[in-house]
């Protein structure tokens, strides 16, 4: 099912080939792979390209060509290849390798954990869903929880708030147990899908204001304190400009921002955002996703987004989740993204590509035979309907552009969003 | 003035009991019926509403059968009948709909038999017309002080739990995530549904109870953007119906054809539906102004308009804000839509 779609996805194999590798060559110093699952075809290029300090080591070499894609080329970074799958998912976030923690964007200082999700098996109408999924969150992390659709990524928040209840495993919110039976964690939770009526008589701000934890029941009364909190919360998601239009009537960023608000007021430790970023184009999803960088390091929450593709929380993002079918990966950014680890999250192989501090994660040419028969089927470069779009990022003379370098990011950005997540 | 007063209230309007008690009655059901509305609105259960109506008609006549007060069988069928419609599965709006029209189902082939015993036991149709259309004039002493108990009731609950109805009104999915339990609030407001269709039959009879309980909300809601506000404007609209709705037909003993009074509910119902068409009017009327504005190549000069959220737009924007509201008209606007959808 989605292996085909990777499949389809990969277009010209050749040509992605081509500019792995050339992007790999691009290595930068002080890149390092190390770990049991580490592609040696692809360290191998790295090293190969003479890139002072690179290291690699480990065993188990895969097909050329395409491996070349495994060195991590971001800047400083250390990536190492606990050889992790969904197994191996709680380890790599203690897999941690000297220097690490001083290099990338997601080098915060981390707080109390939050949410531990261990082991977490989750079944559906007698399909397993979720299948041991464990990963943790920390006070002012944010983590992007990447993964196609339907790879579980609602149902892991659906579990995450006690709405679904997992076979197997735990979450804990919070520091202990005992705080999470006393409901004393407040979680904020933003949907991915909502649907709100245009009559509703309900400003934005009300909405918002309906969101402040009260422990007594009762109507909304307009005290002074509330508004403050309701402008505040409304001011950090910039929102207060339509603070008296009808929340209803507000566009679907709008509302996601209304809605985010909502979220704050209630003071939260955790805040679950699904998919927000579905509903934005891509300026305001940069700005949201920046927002919730500020929120969660300024007001120390832990924030968990949702995000079928990974590069718009690539510069934000302290951990990251990848899901796939359900298993996940987790880890610092550089320990999941990596050609190694995705290829067994995925059970295929799969090349990681960075290009301009952006991320293309491509299914591998043909490794998985019963599927091989299926780009046979498709004539090259005439890949129908979405994938025609999704190959076109990835042709070869797109791919020599970007490794030449002579590409805006912007063309950078289309291809590196349309391969995987 | 005092002929004025003497045309407009006919002699023995105020001395009367039973205008007295109509009356009061009357306003209590209007006061209730706002906040019940609003919520019913905002959760698009009309349909619910409705429902309650045929319920109730089965609980009444059955009433009449066994000696009664028709209160207490609206009530109890309306109670039962809120925790079958739940009890049958609402997980959705969709299924929800199924379980409410099955149960509207049941209810009304029990009310085809018990008001056919109520026929042949009397020998007349007047209570099967009290039960369906309401004869307010004729509500006995006794109903005052329990419509008054049961009014209390529902809106205490409404007051209480305002916060979390409205939230799992708005949005479900949030509201649970907070810990709210979505299916209990759910049903607690269906059985205060239940209460306050049970009040507005008294009044109105069954068929009408539903227009009693949407109308006033449903008018508010075009008129206000804020909870709170709607709640008020709703009771004044219901208030303003039911008052004038007796007072007119309490005035029309004296019209043809004569020694008899027109029914209640279609003055209050009559009534109820112009406030419903009267509150469309501002809307209609600041969308034309807009679509004069974006025809005149969306110059803007902001004097005049209201800041409202479809206002924000600049220039260019405009015209496509204007279609987006009218997109939604057909679904959310109910007869104002077509005529600005026309002038497009
Ligand atoms: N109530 C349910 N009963 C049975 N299967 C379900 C149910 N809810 C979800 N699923 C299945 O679980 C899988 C994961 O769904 P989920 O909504 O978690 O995916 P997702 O990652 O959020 O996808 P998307 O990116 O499309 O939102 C899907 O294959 C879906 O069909
Ligand atoms: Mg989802």
């Amino acid at each position: 099912m989605s292996a085909q779609r990777w499949q389809q996805a990969a277009g010209g194999p050749g040509a992605t080939a081509a500019g792995a590798g050339s992007a790999a060559a691009a290595g930068v110093p002080g890149a390092a792979a190390t770990g049991p699952g580490a592609t040696a075809a692809g360290a191998g290029s790295a090293a190969a390209a003479g890139v002072p300090g690179a290291a690699a080591t480990g065993p188990g070499a895969t097909a050329a060509g395409a491996g070349s894609a495994a060195a991590a080329g971001v800047p400083g970074a250390a990536a190492t290849g606990p050889g992790a799958t969904a197994a191996g998912a709680g380890s790599a976030a203690a897999a941690g390798v000297p220097g690490a923690a001083a290099t990338g964007p997601g080098a915060t200082a981390a707080g109390d954990v939050i949410l531990t999700v261990q082991g977490v098996d989750v079944w559906l109408s007698g399909r397993k869903i979720l299948d041991r999924v464990s990963f943790e969150l920390r006070a002012g992390q944010l983590a992007g929880l990447i993964g196609a659709n339907g790879s579980g990524k609602t149902t892991l928040f659906r579990t995450i708030l006690g709405l679904q209840r997992p076979s197997v495993g735990s979450v804990v919110i919070g520091a202990s147990q005992a705080q999470r039976r006393r409901r004393h964690t407040p979680v904020g939770y933003v949907p991915q899908k909502f649907e709100l009526d245009p009559d509703l008589p309900l400003r934005a701000r009300d909405l918002v204001e309906l969101g402040i934890d009260q422990p007594r029941l009762g109507v909304p009364l307009r005290h002074r304190a509330r508004r403050a909190l309701v402008d505040q919360a409304l001011e950090s998601v910039d929102a207060l400009r339509f603070a008296d239009a009808r929340v209803g009537r507000l566009s679907g960023g709008e509302q996601q921002r209304v809605l985010i608000a909502h979220a704050l007021v209630g003071r939260p430790r955790l805040l679950l955002l699904d998919e927000p970023l579905a509903n934005l184009d891509i300026s305001s999803g940069e700005e949201v996703v920046s927002l919730l960088a500020k929120i969660a390091s300024e007001q120390s929450i832990a924030v968990l987004v949702s995000s079928h593709e990974i590069n718009p929380l690539l510069p934000v993002m302290d951990r990251v989740v990848y899901l796939a079918d359900g298993r996940a990966a987790s880890g610092s950014t550089h320990e999941v993204v990596r050609a190694e680890v995705l290829s067994r999250l995925y059970r295929h192989h799969v090349d990681v590509l960075h290009v301009h501090g952006r991320v293309v994660v491509l299914a591998g040419p043909g490794e998985l035979t019963d599927l091989s028969g299926h780009d046979a089927d498709l004539p090259a470069g005439s890949v129908p309907g979405h994938d025609a779009d999704l190959s076109a990022g990835s042709v070869p003379g797109h791919d020599a552009d970007l490794s030449a370098g002579s590409v805006p990011g912007h063309d950078a950005d289309l291809s590196a969003g349309s391969v995987l997540p | 003035m005092s002929a004025v007063l003497a045309s407009l209230f006919a002699s023995g309007f105020f001395s009367s009991e039973a205008v007295q008690i109509a009356l009061g009655v009357g306003v209590i059901v209007a006061i209730v019926a706002a906040p019940v509305g609003v919520l019913t609105v905002i959760r698009r259960q009309s349909f619910a509403g409705h429902a309650f109506g045929d319920i109730g008609t089965a609980g009444a006549s059955a009433s009449f059968l066994v000696g009664l007060t028709p209160l207490w069988g609206l009530l109890l069928a309306n109670l039962a009948g809120g925790a079958a419609m739940e009890g049958a599965g609402v997980e959705r709006a969709r299924s929800r709909d199924i379980a409410t029209g099955i149960v509207l189902g049941a209810a009304l082939s029990l009310a085809a038999l018990f008001l056919y015993l109520d026929m042949t036991s009397t020998s007349t149709t007047g209570q099967t017309v009290t039960i369906l259309f309401g004869s307010i004039f004729a509500i006995p002493t006794s109903t005052l002080p329990l419509a008054g108990g049961l009014g209390g009731v529902v809106l205490l609950v409404t007051l209480i739990f305002a916060r979390p109805l409205l939230l799992s009104s708005v949005s479900p999915e949030i509201a649970s995530a907070k810990g709210l339990p979505v299916r209990a609030l759910s049903l607690l407001f269906l059985l205060t549904l239940g209460l306050a269709a049970a009040l507005a039959a008294v009044t109105i009879g069954t068929i009408l109870s539903t227009a009693l309980l949407i109308g006033p909300a449903a008018s508010a809601l075009r008129l206000t953007k804020r909870p709170l506000s709607a709640v008020l404007l709703s009771a004044l609209i219901g208030i303003f119906a039911i008052v004038v709705g007796i007072v007119l037909a309490y005035d029309s003993y004296r019209w043809p054809p004569g020694d008899r009074t027109w029914p209640v509910s279609f003055f209050v119902v009559m009534l109820v539906f112009a406030a419903y068409l009267l509150s469309g009017v501002p809307d209609l009327v600041r969308r034309r102004r807009q679509d004069s504005w974006s025809a005149a190549g969306g110059a803007r000069s902001g004097a005049g308009q209201r800041s409202t959220g479809d206002d924000r737009s600049t220039g260019g924007q405009r015209s496509g804000a204007g279609q987006r509201a009218r997109g939604h008209e057909p679904h959310h606007r109910g007869g104002a839509g077509p005529l600005g959808e026309m002038e497009a």
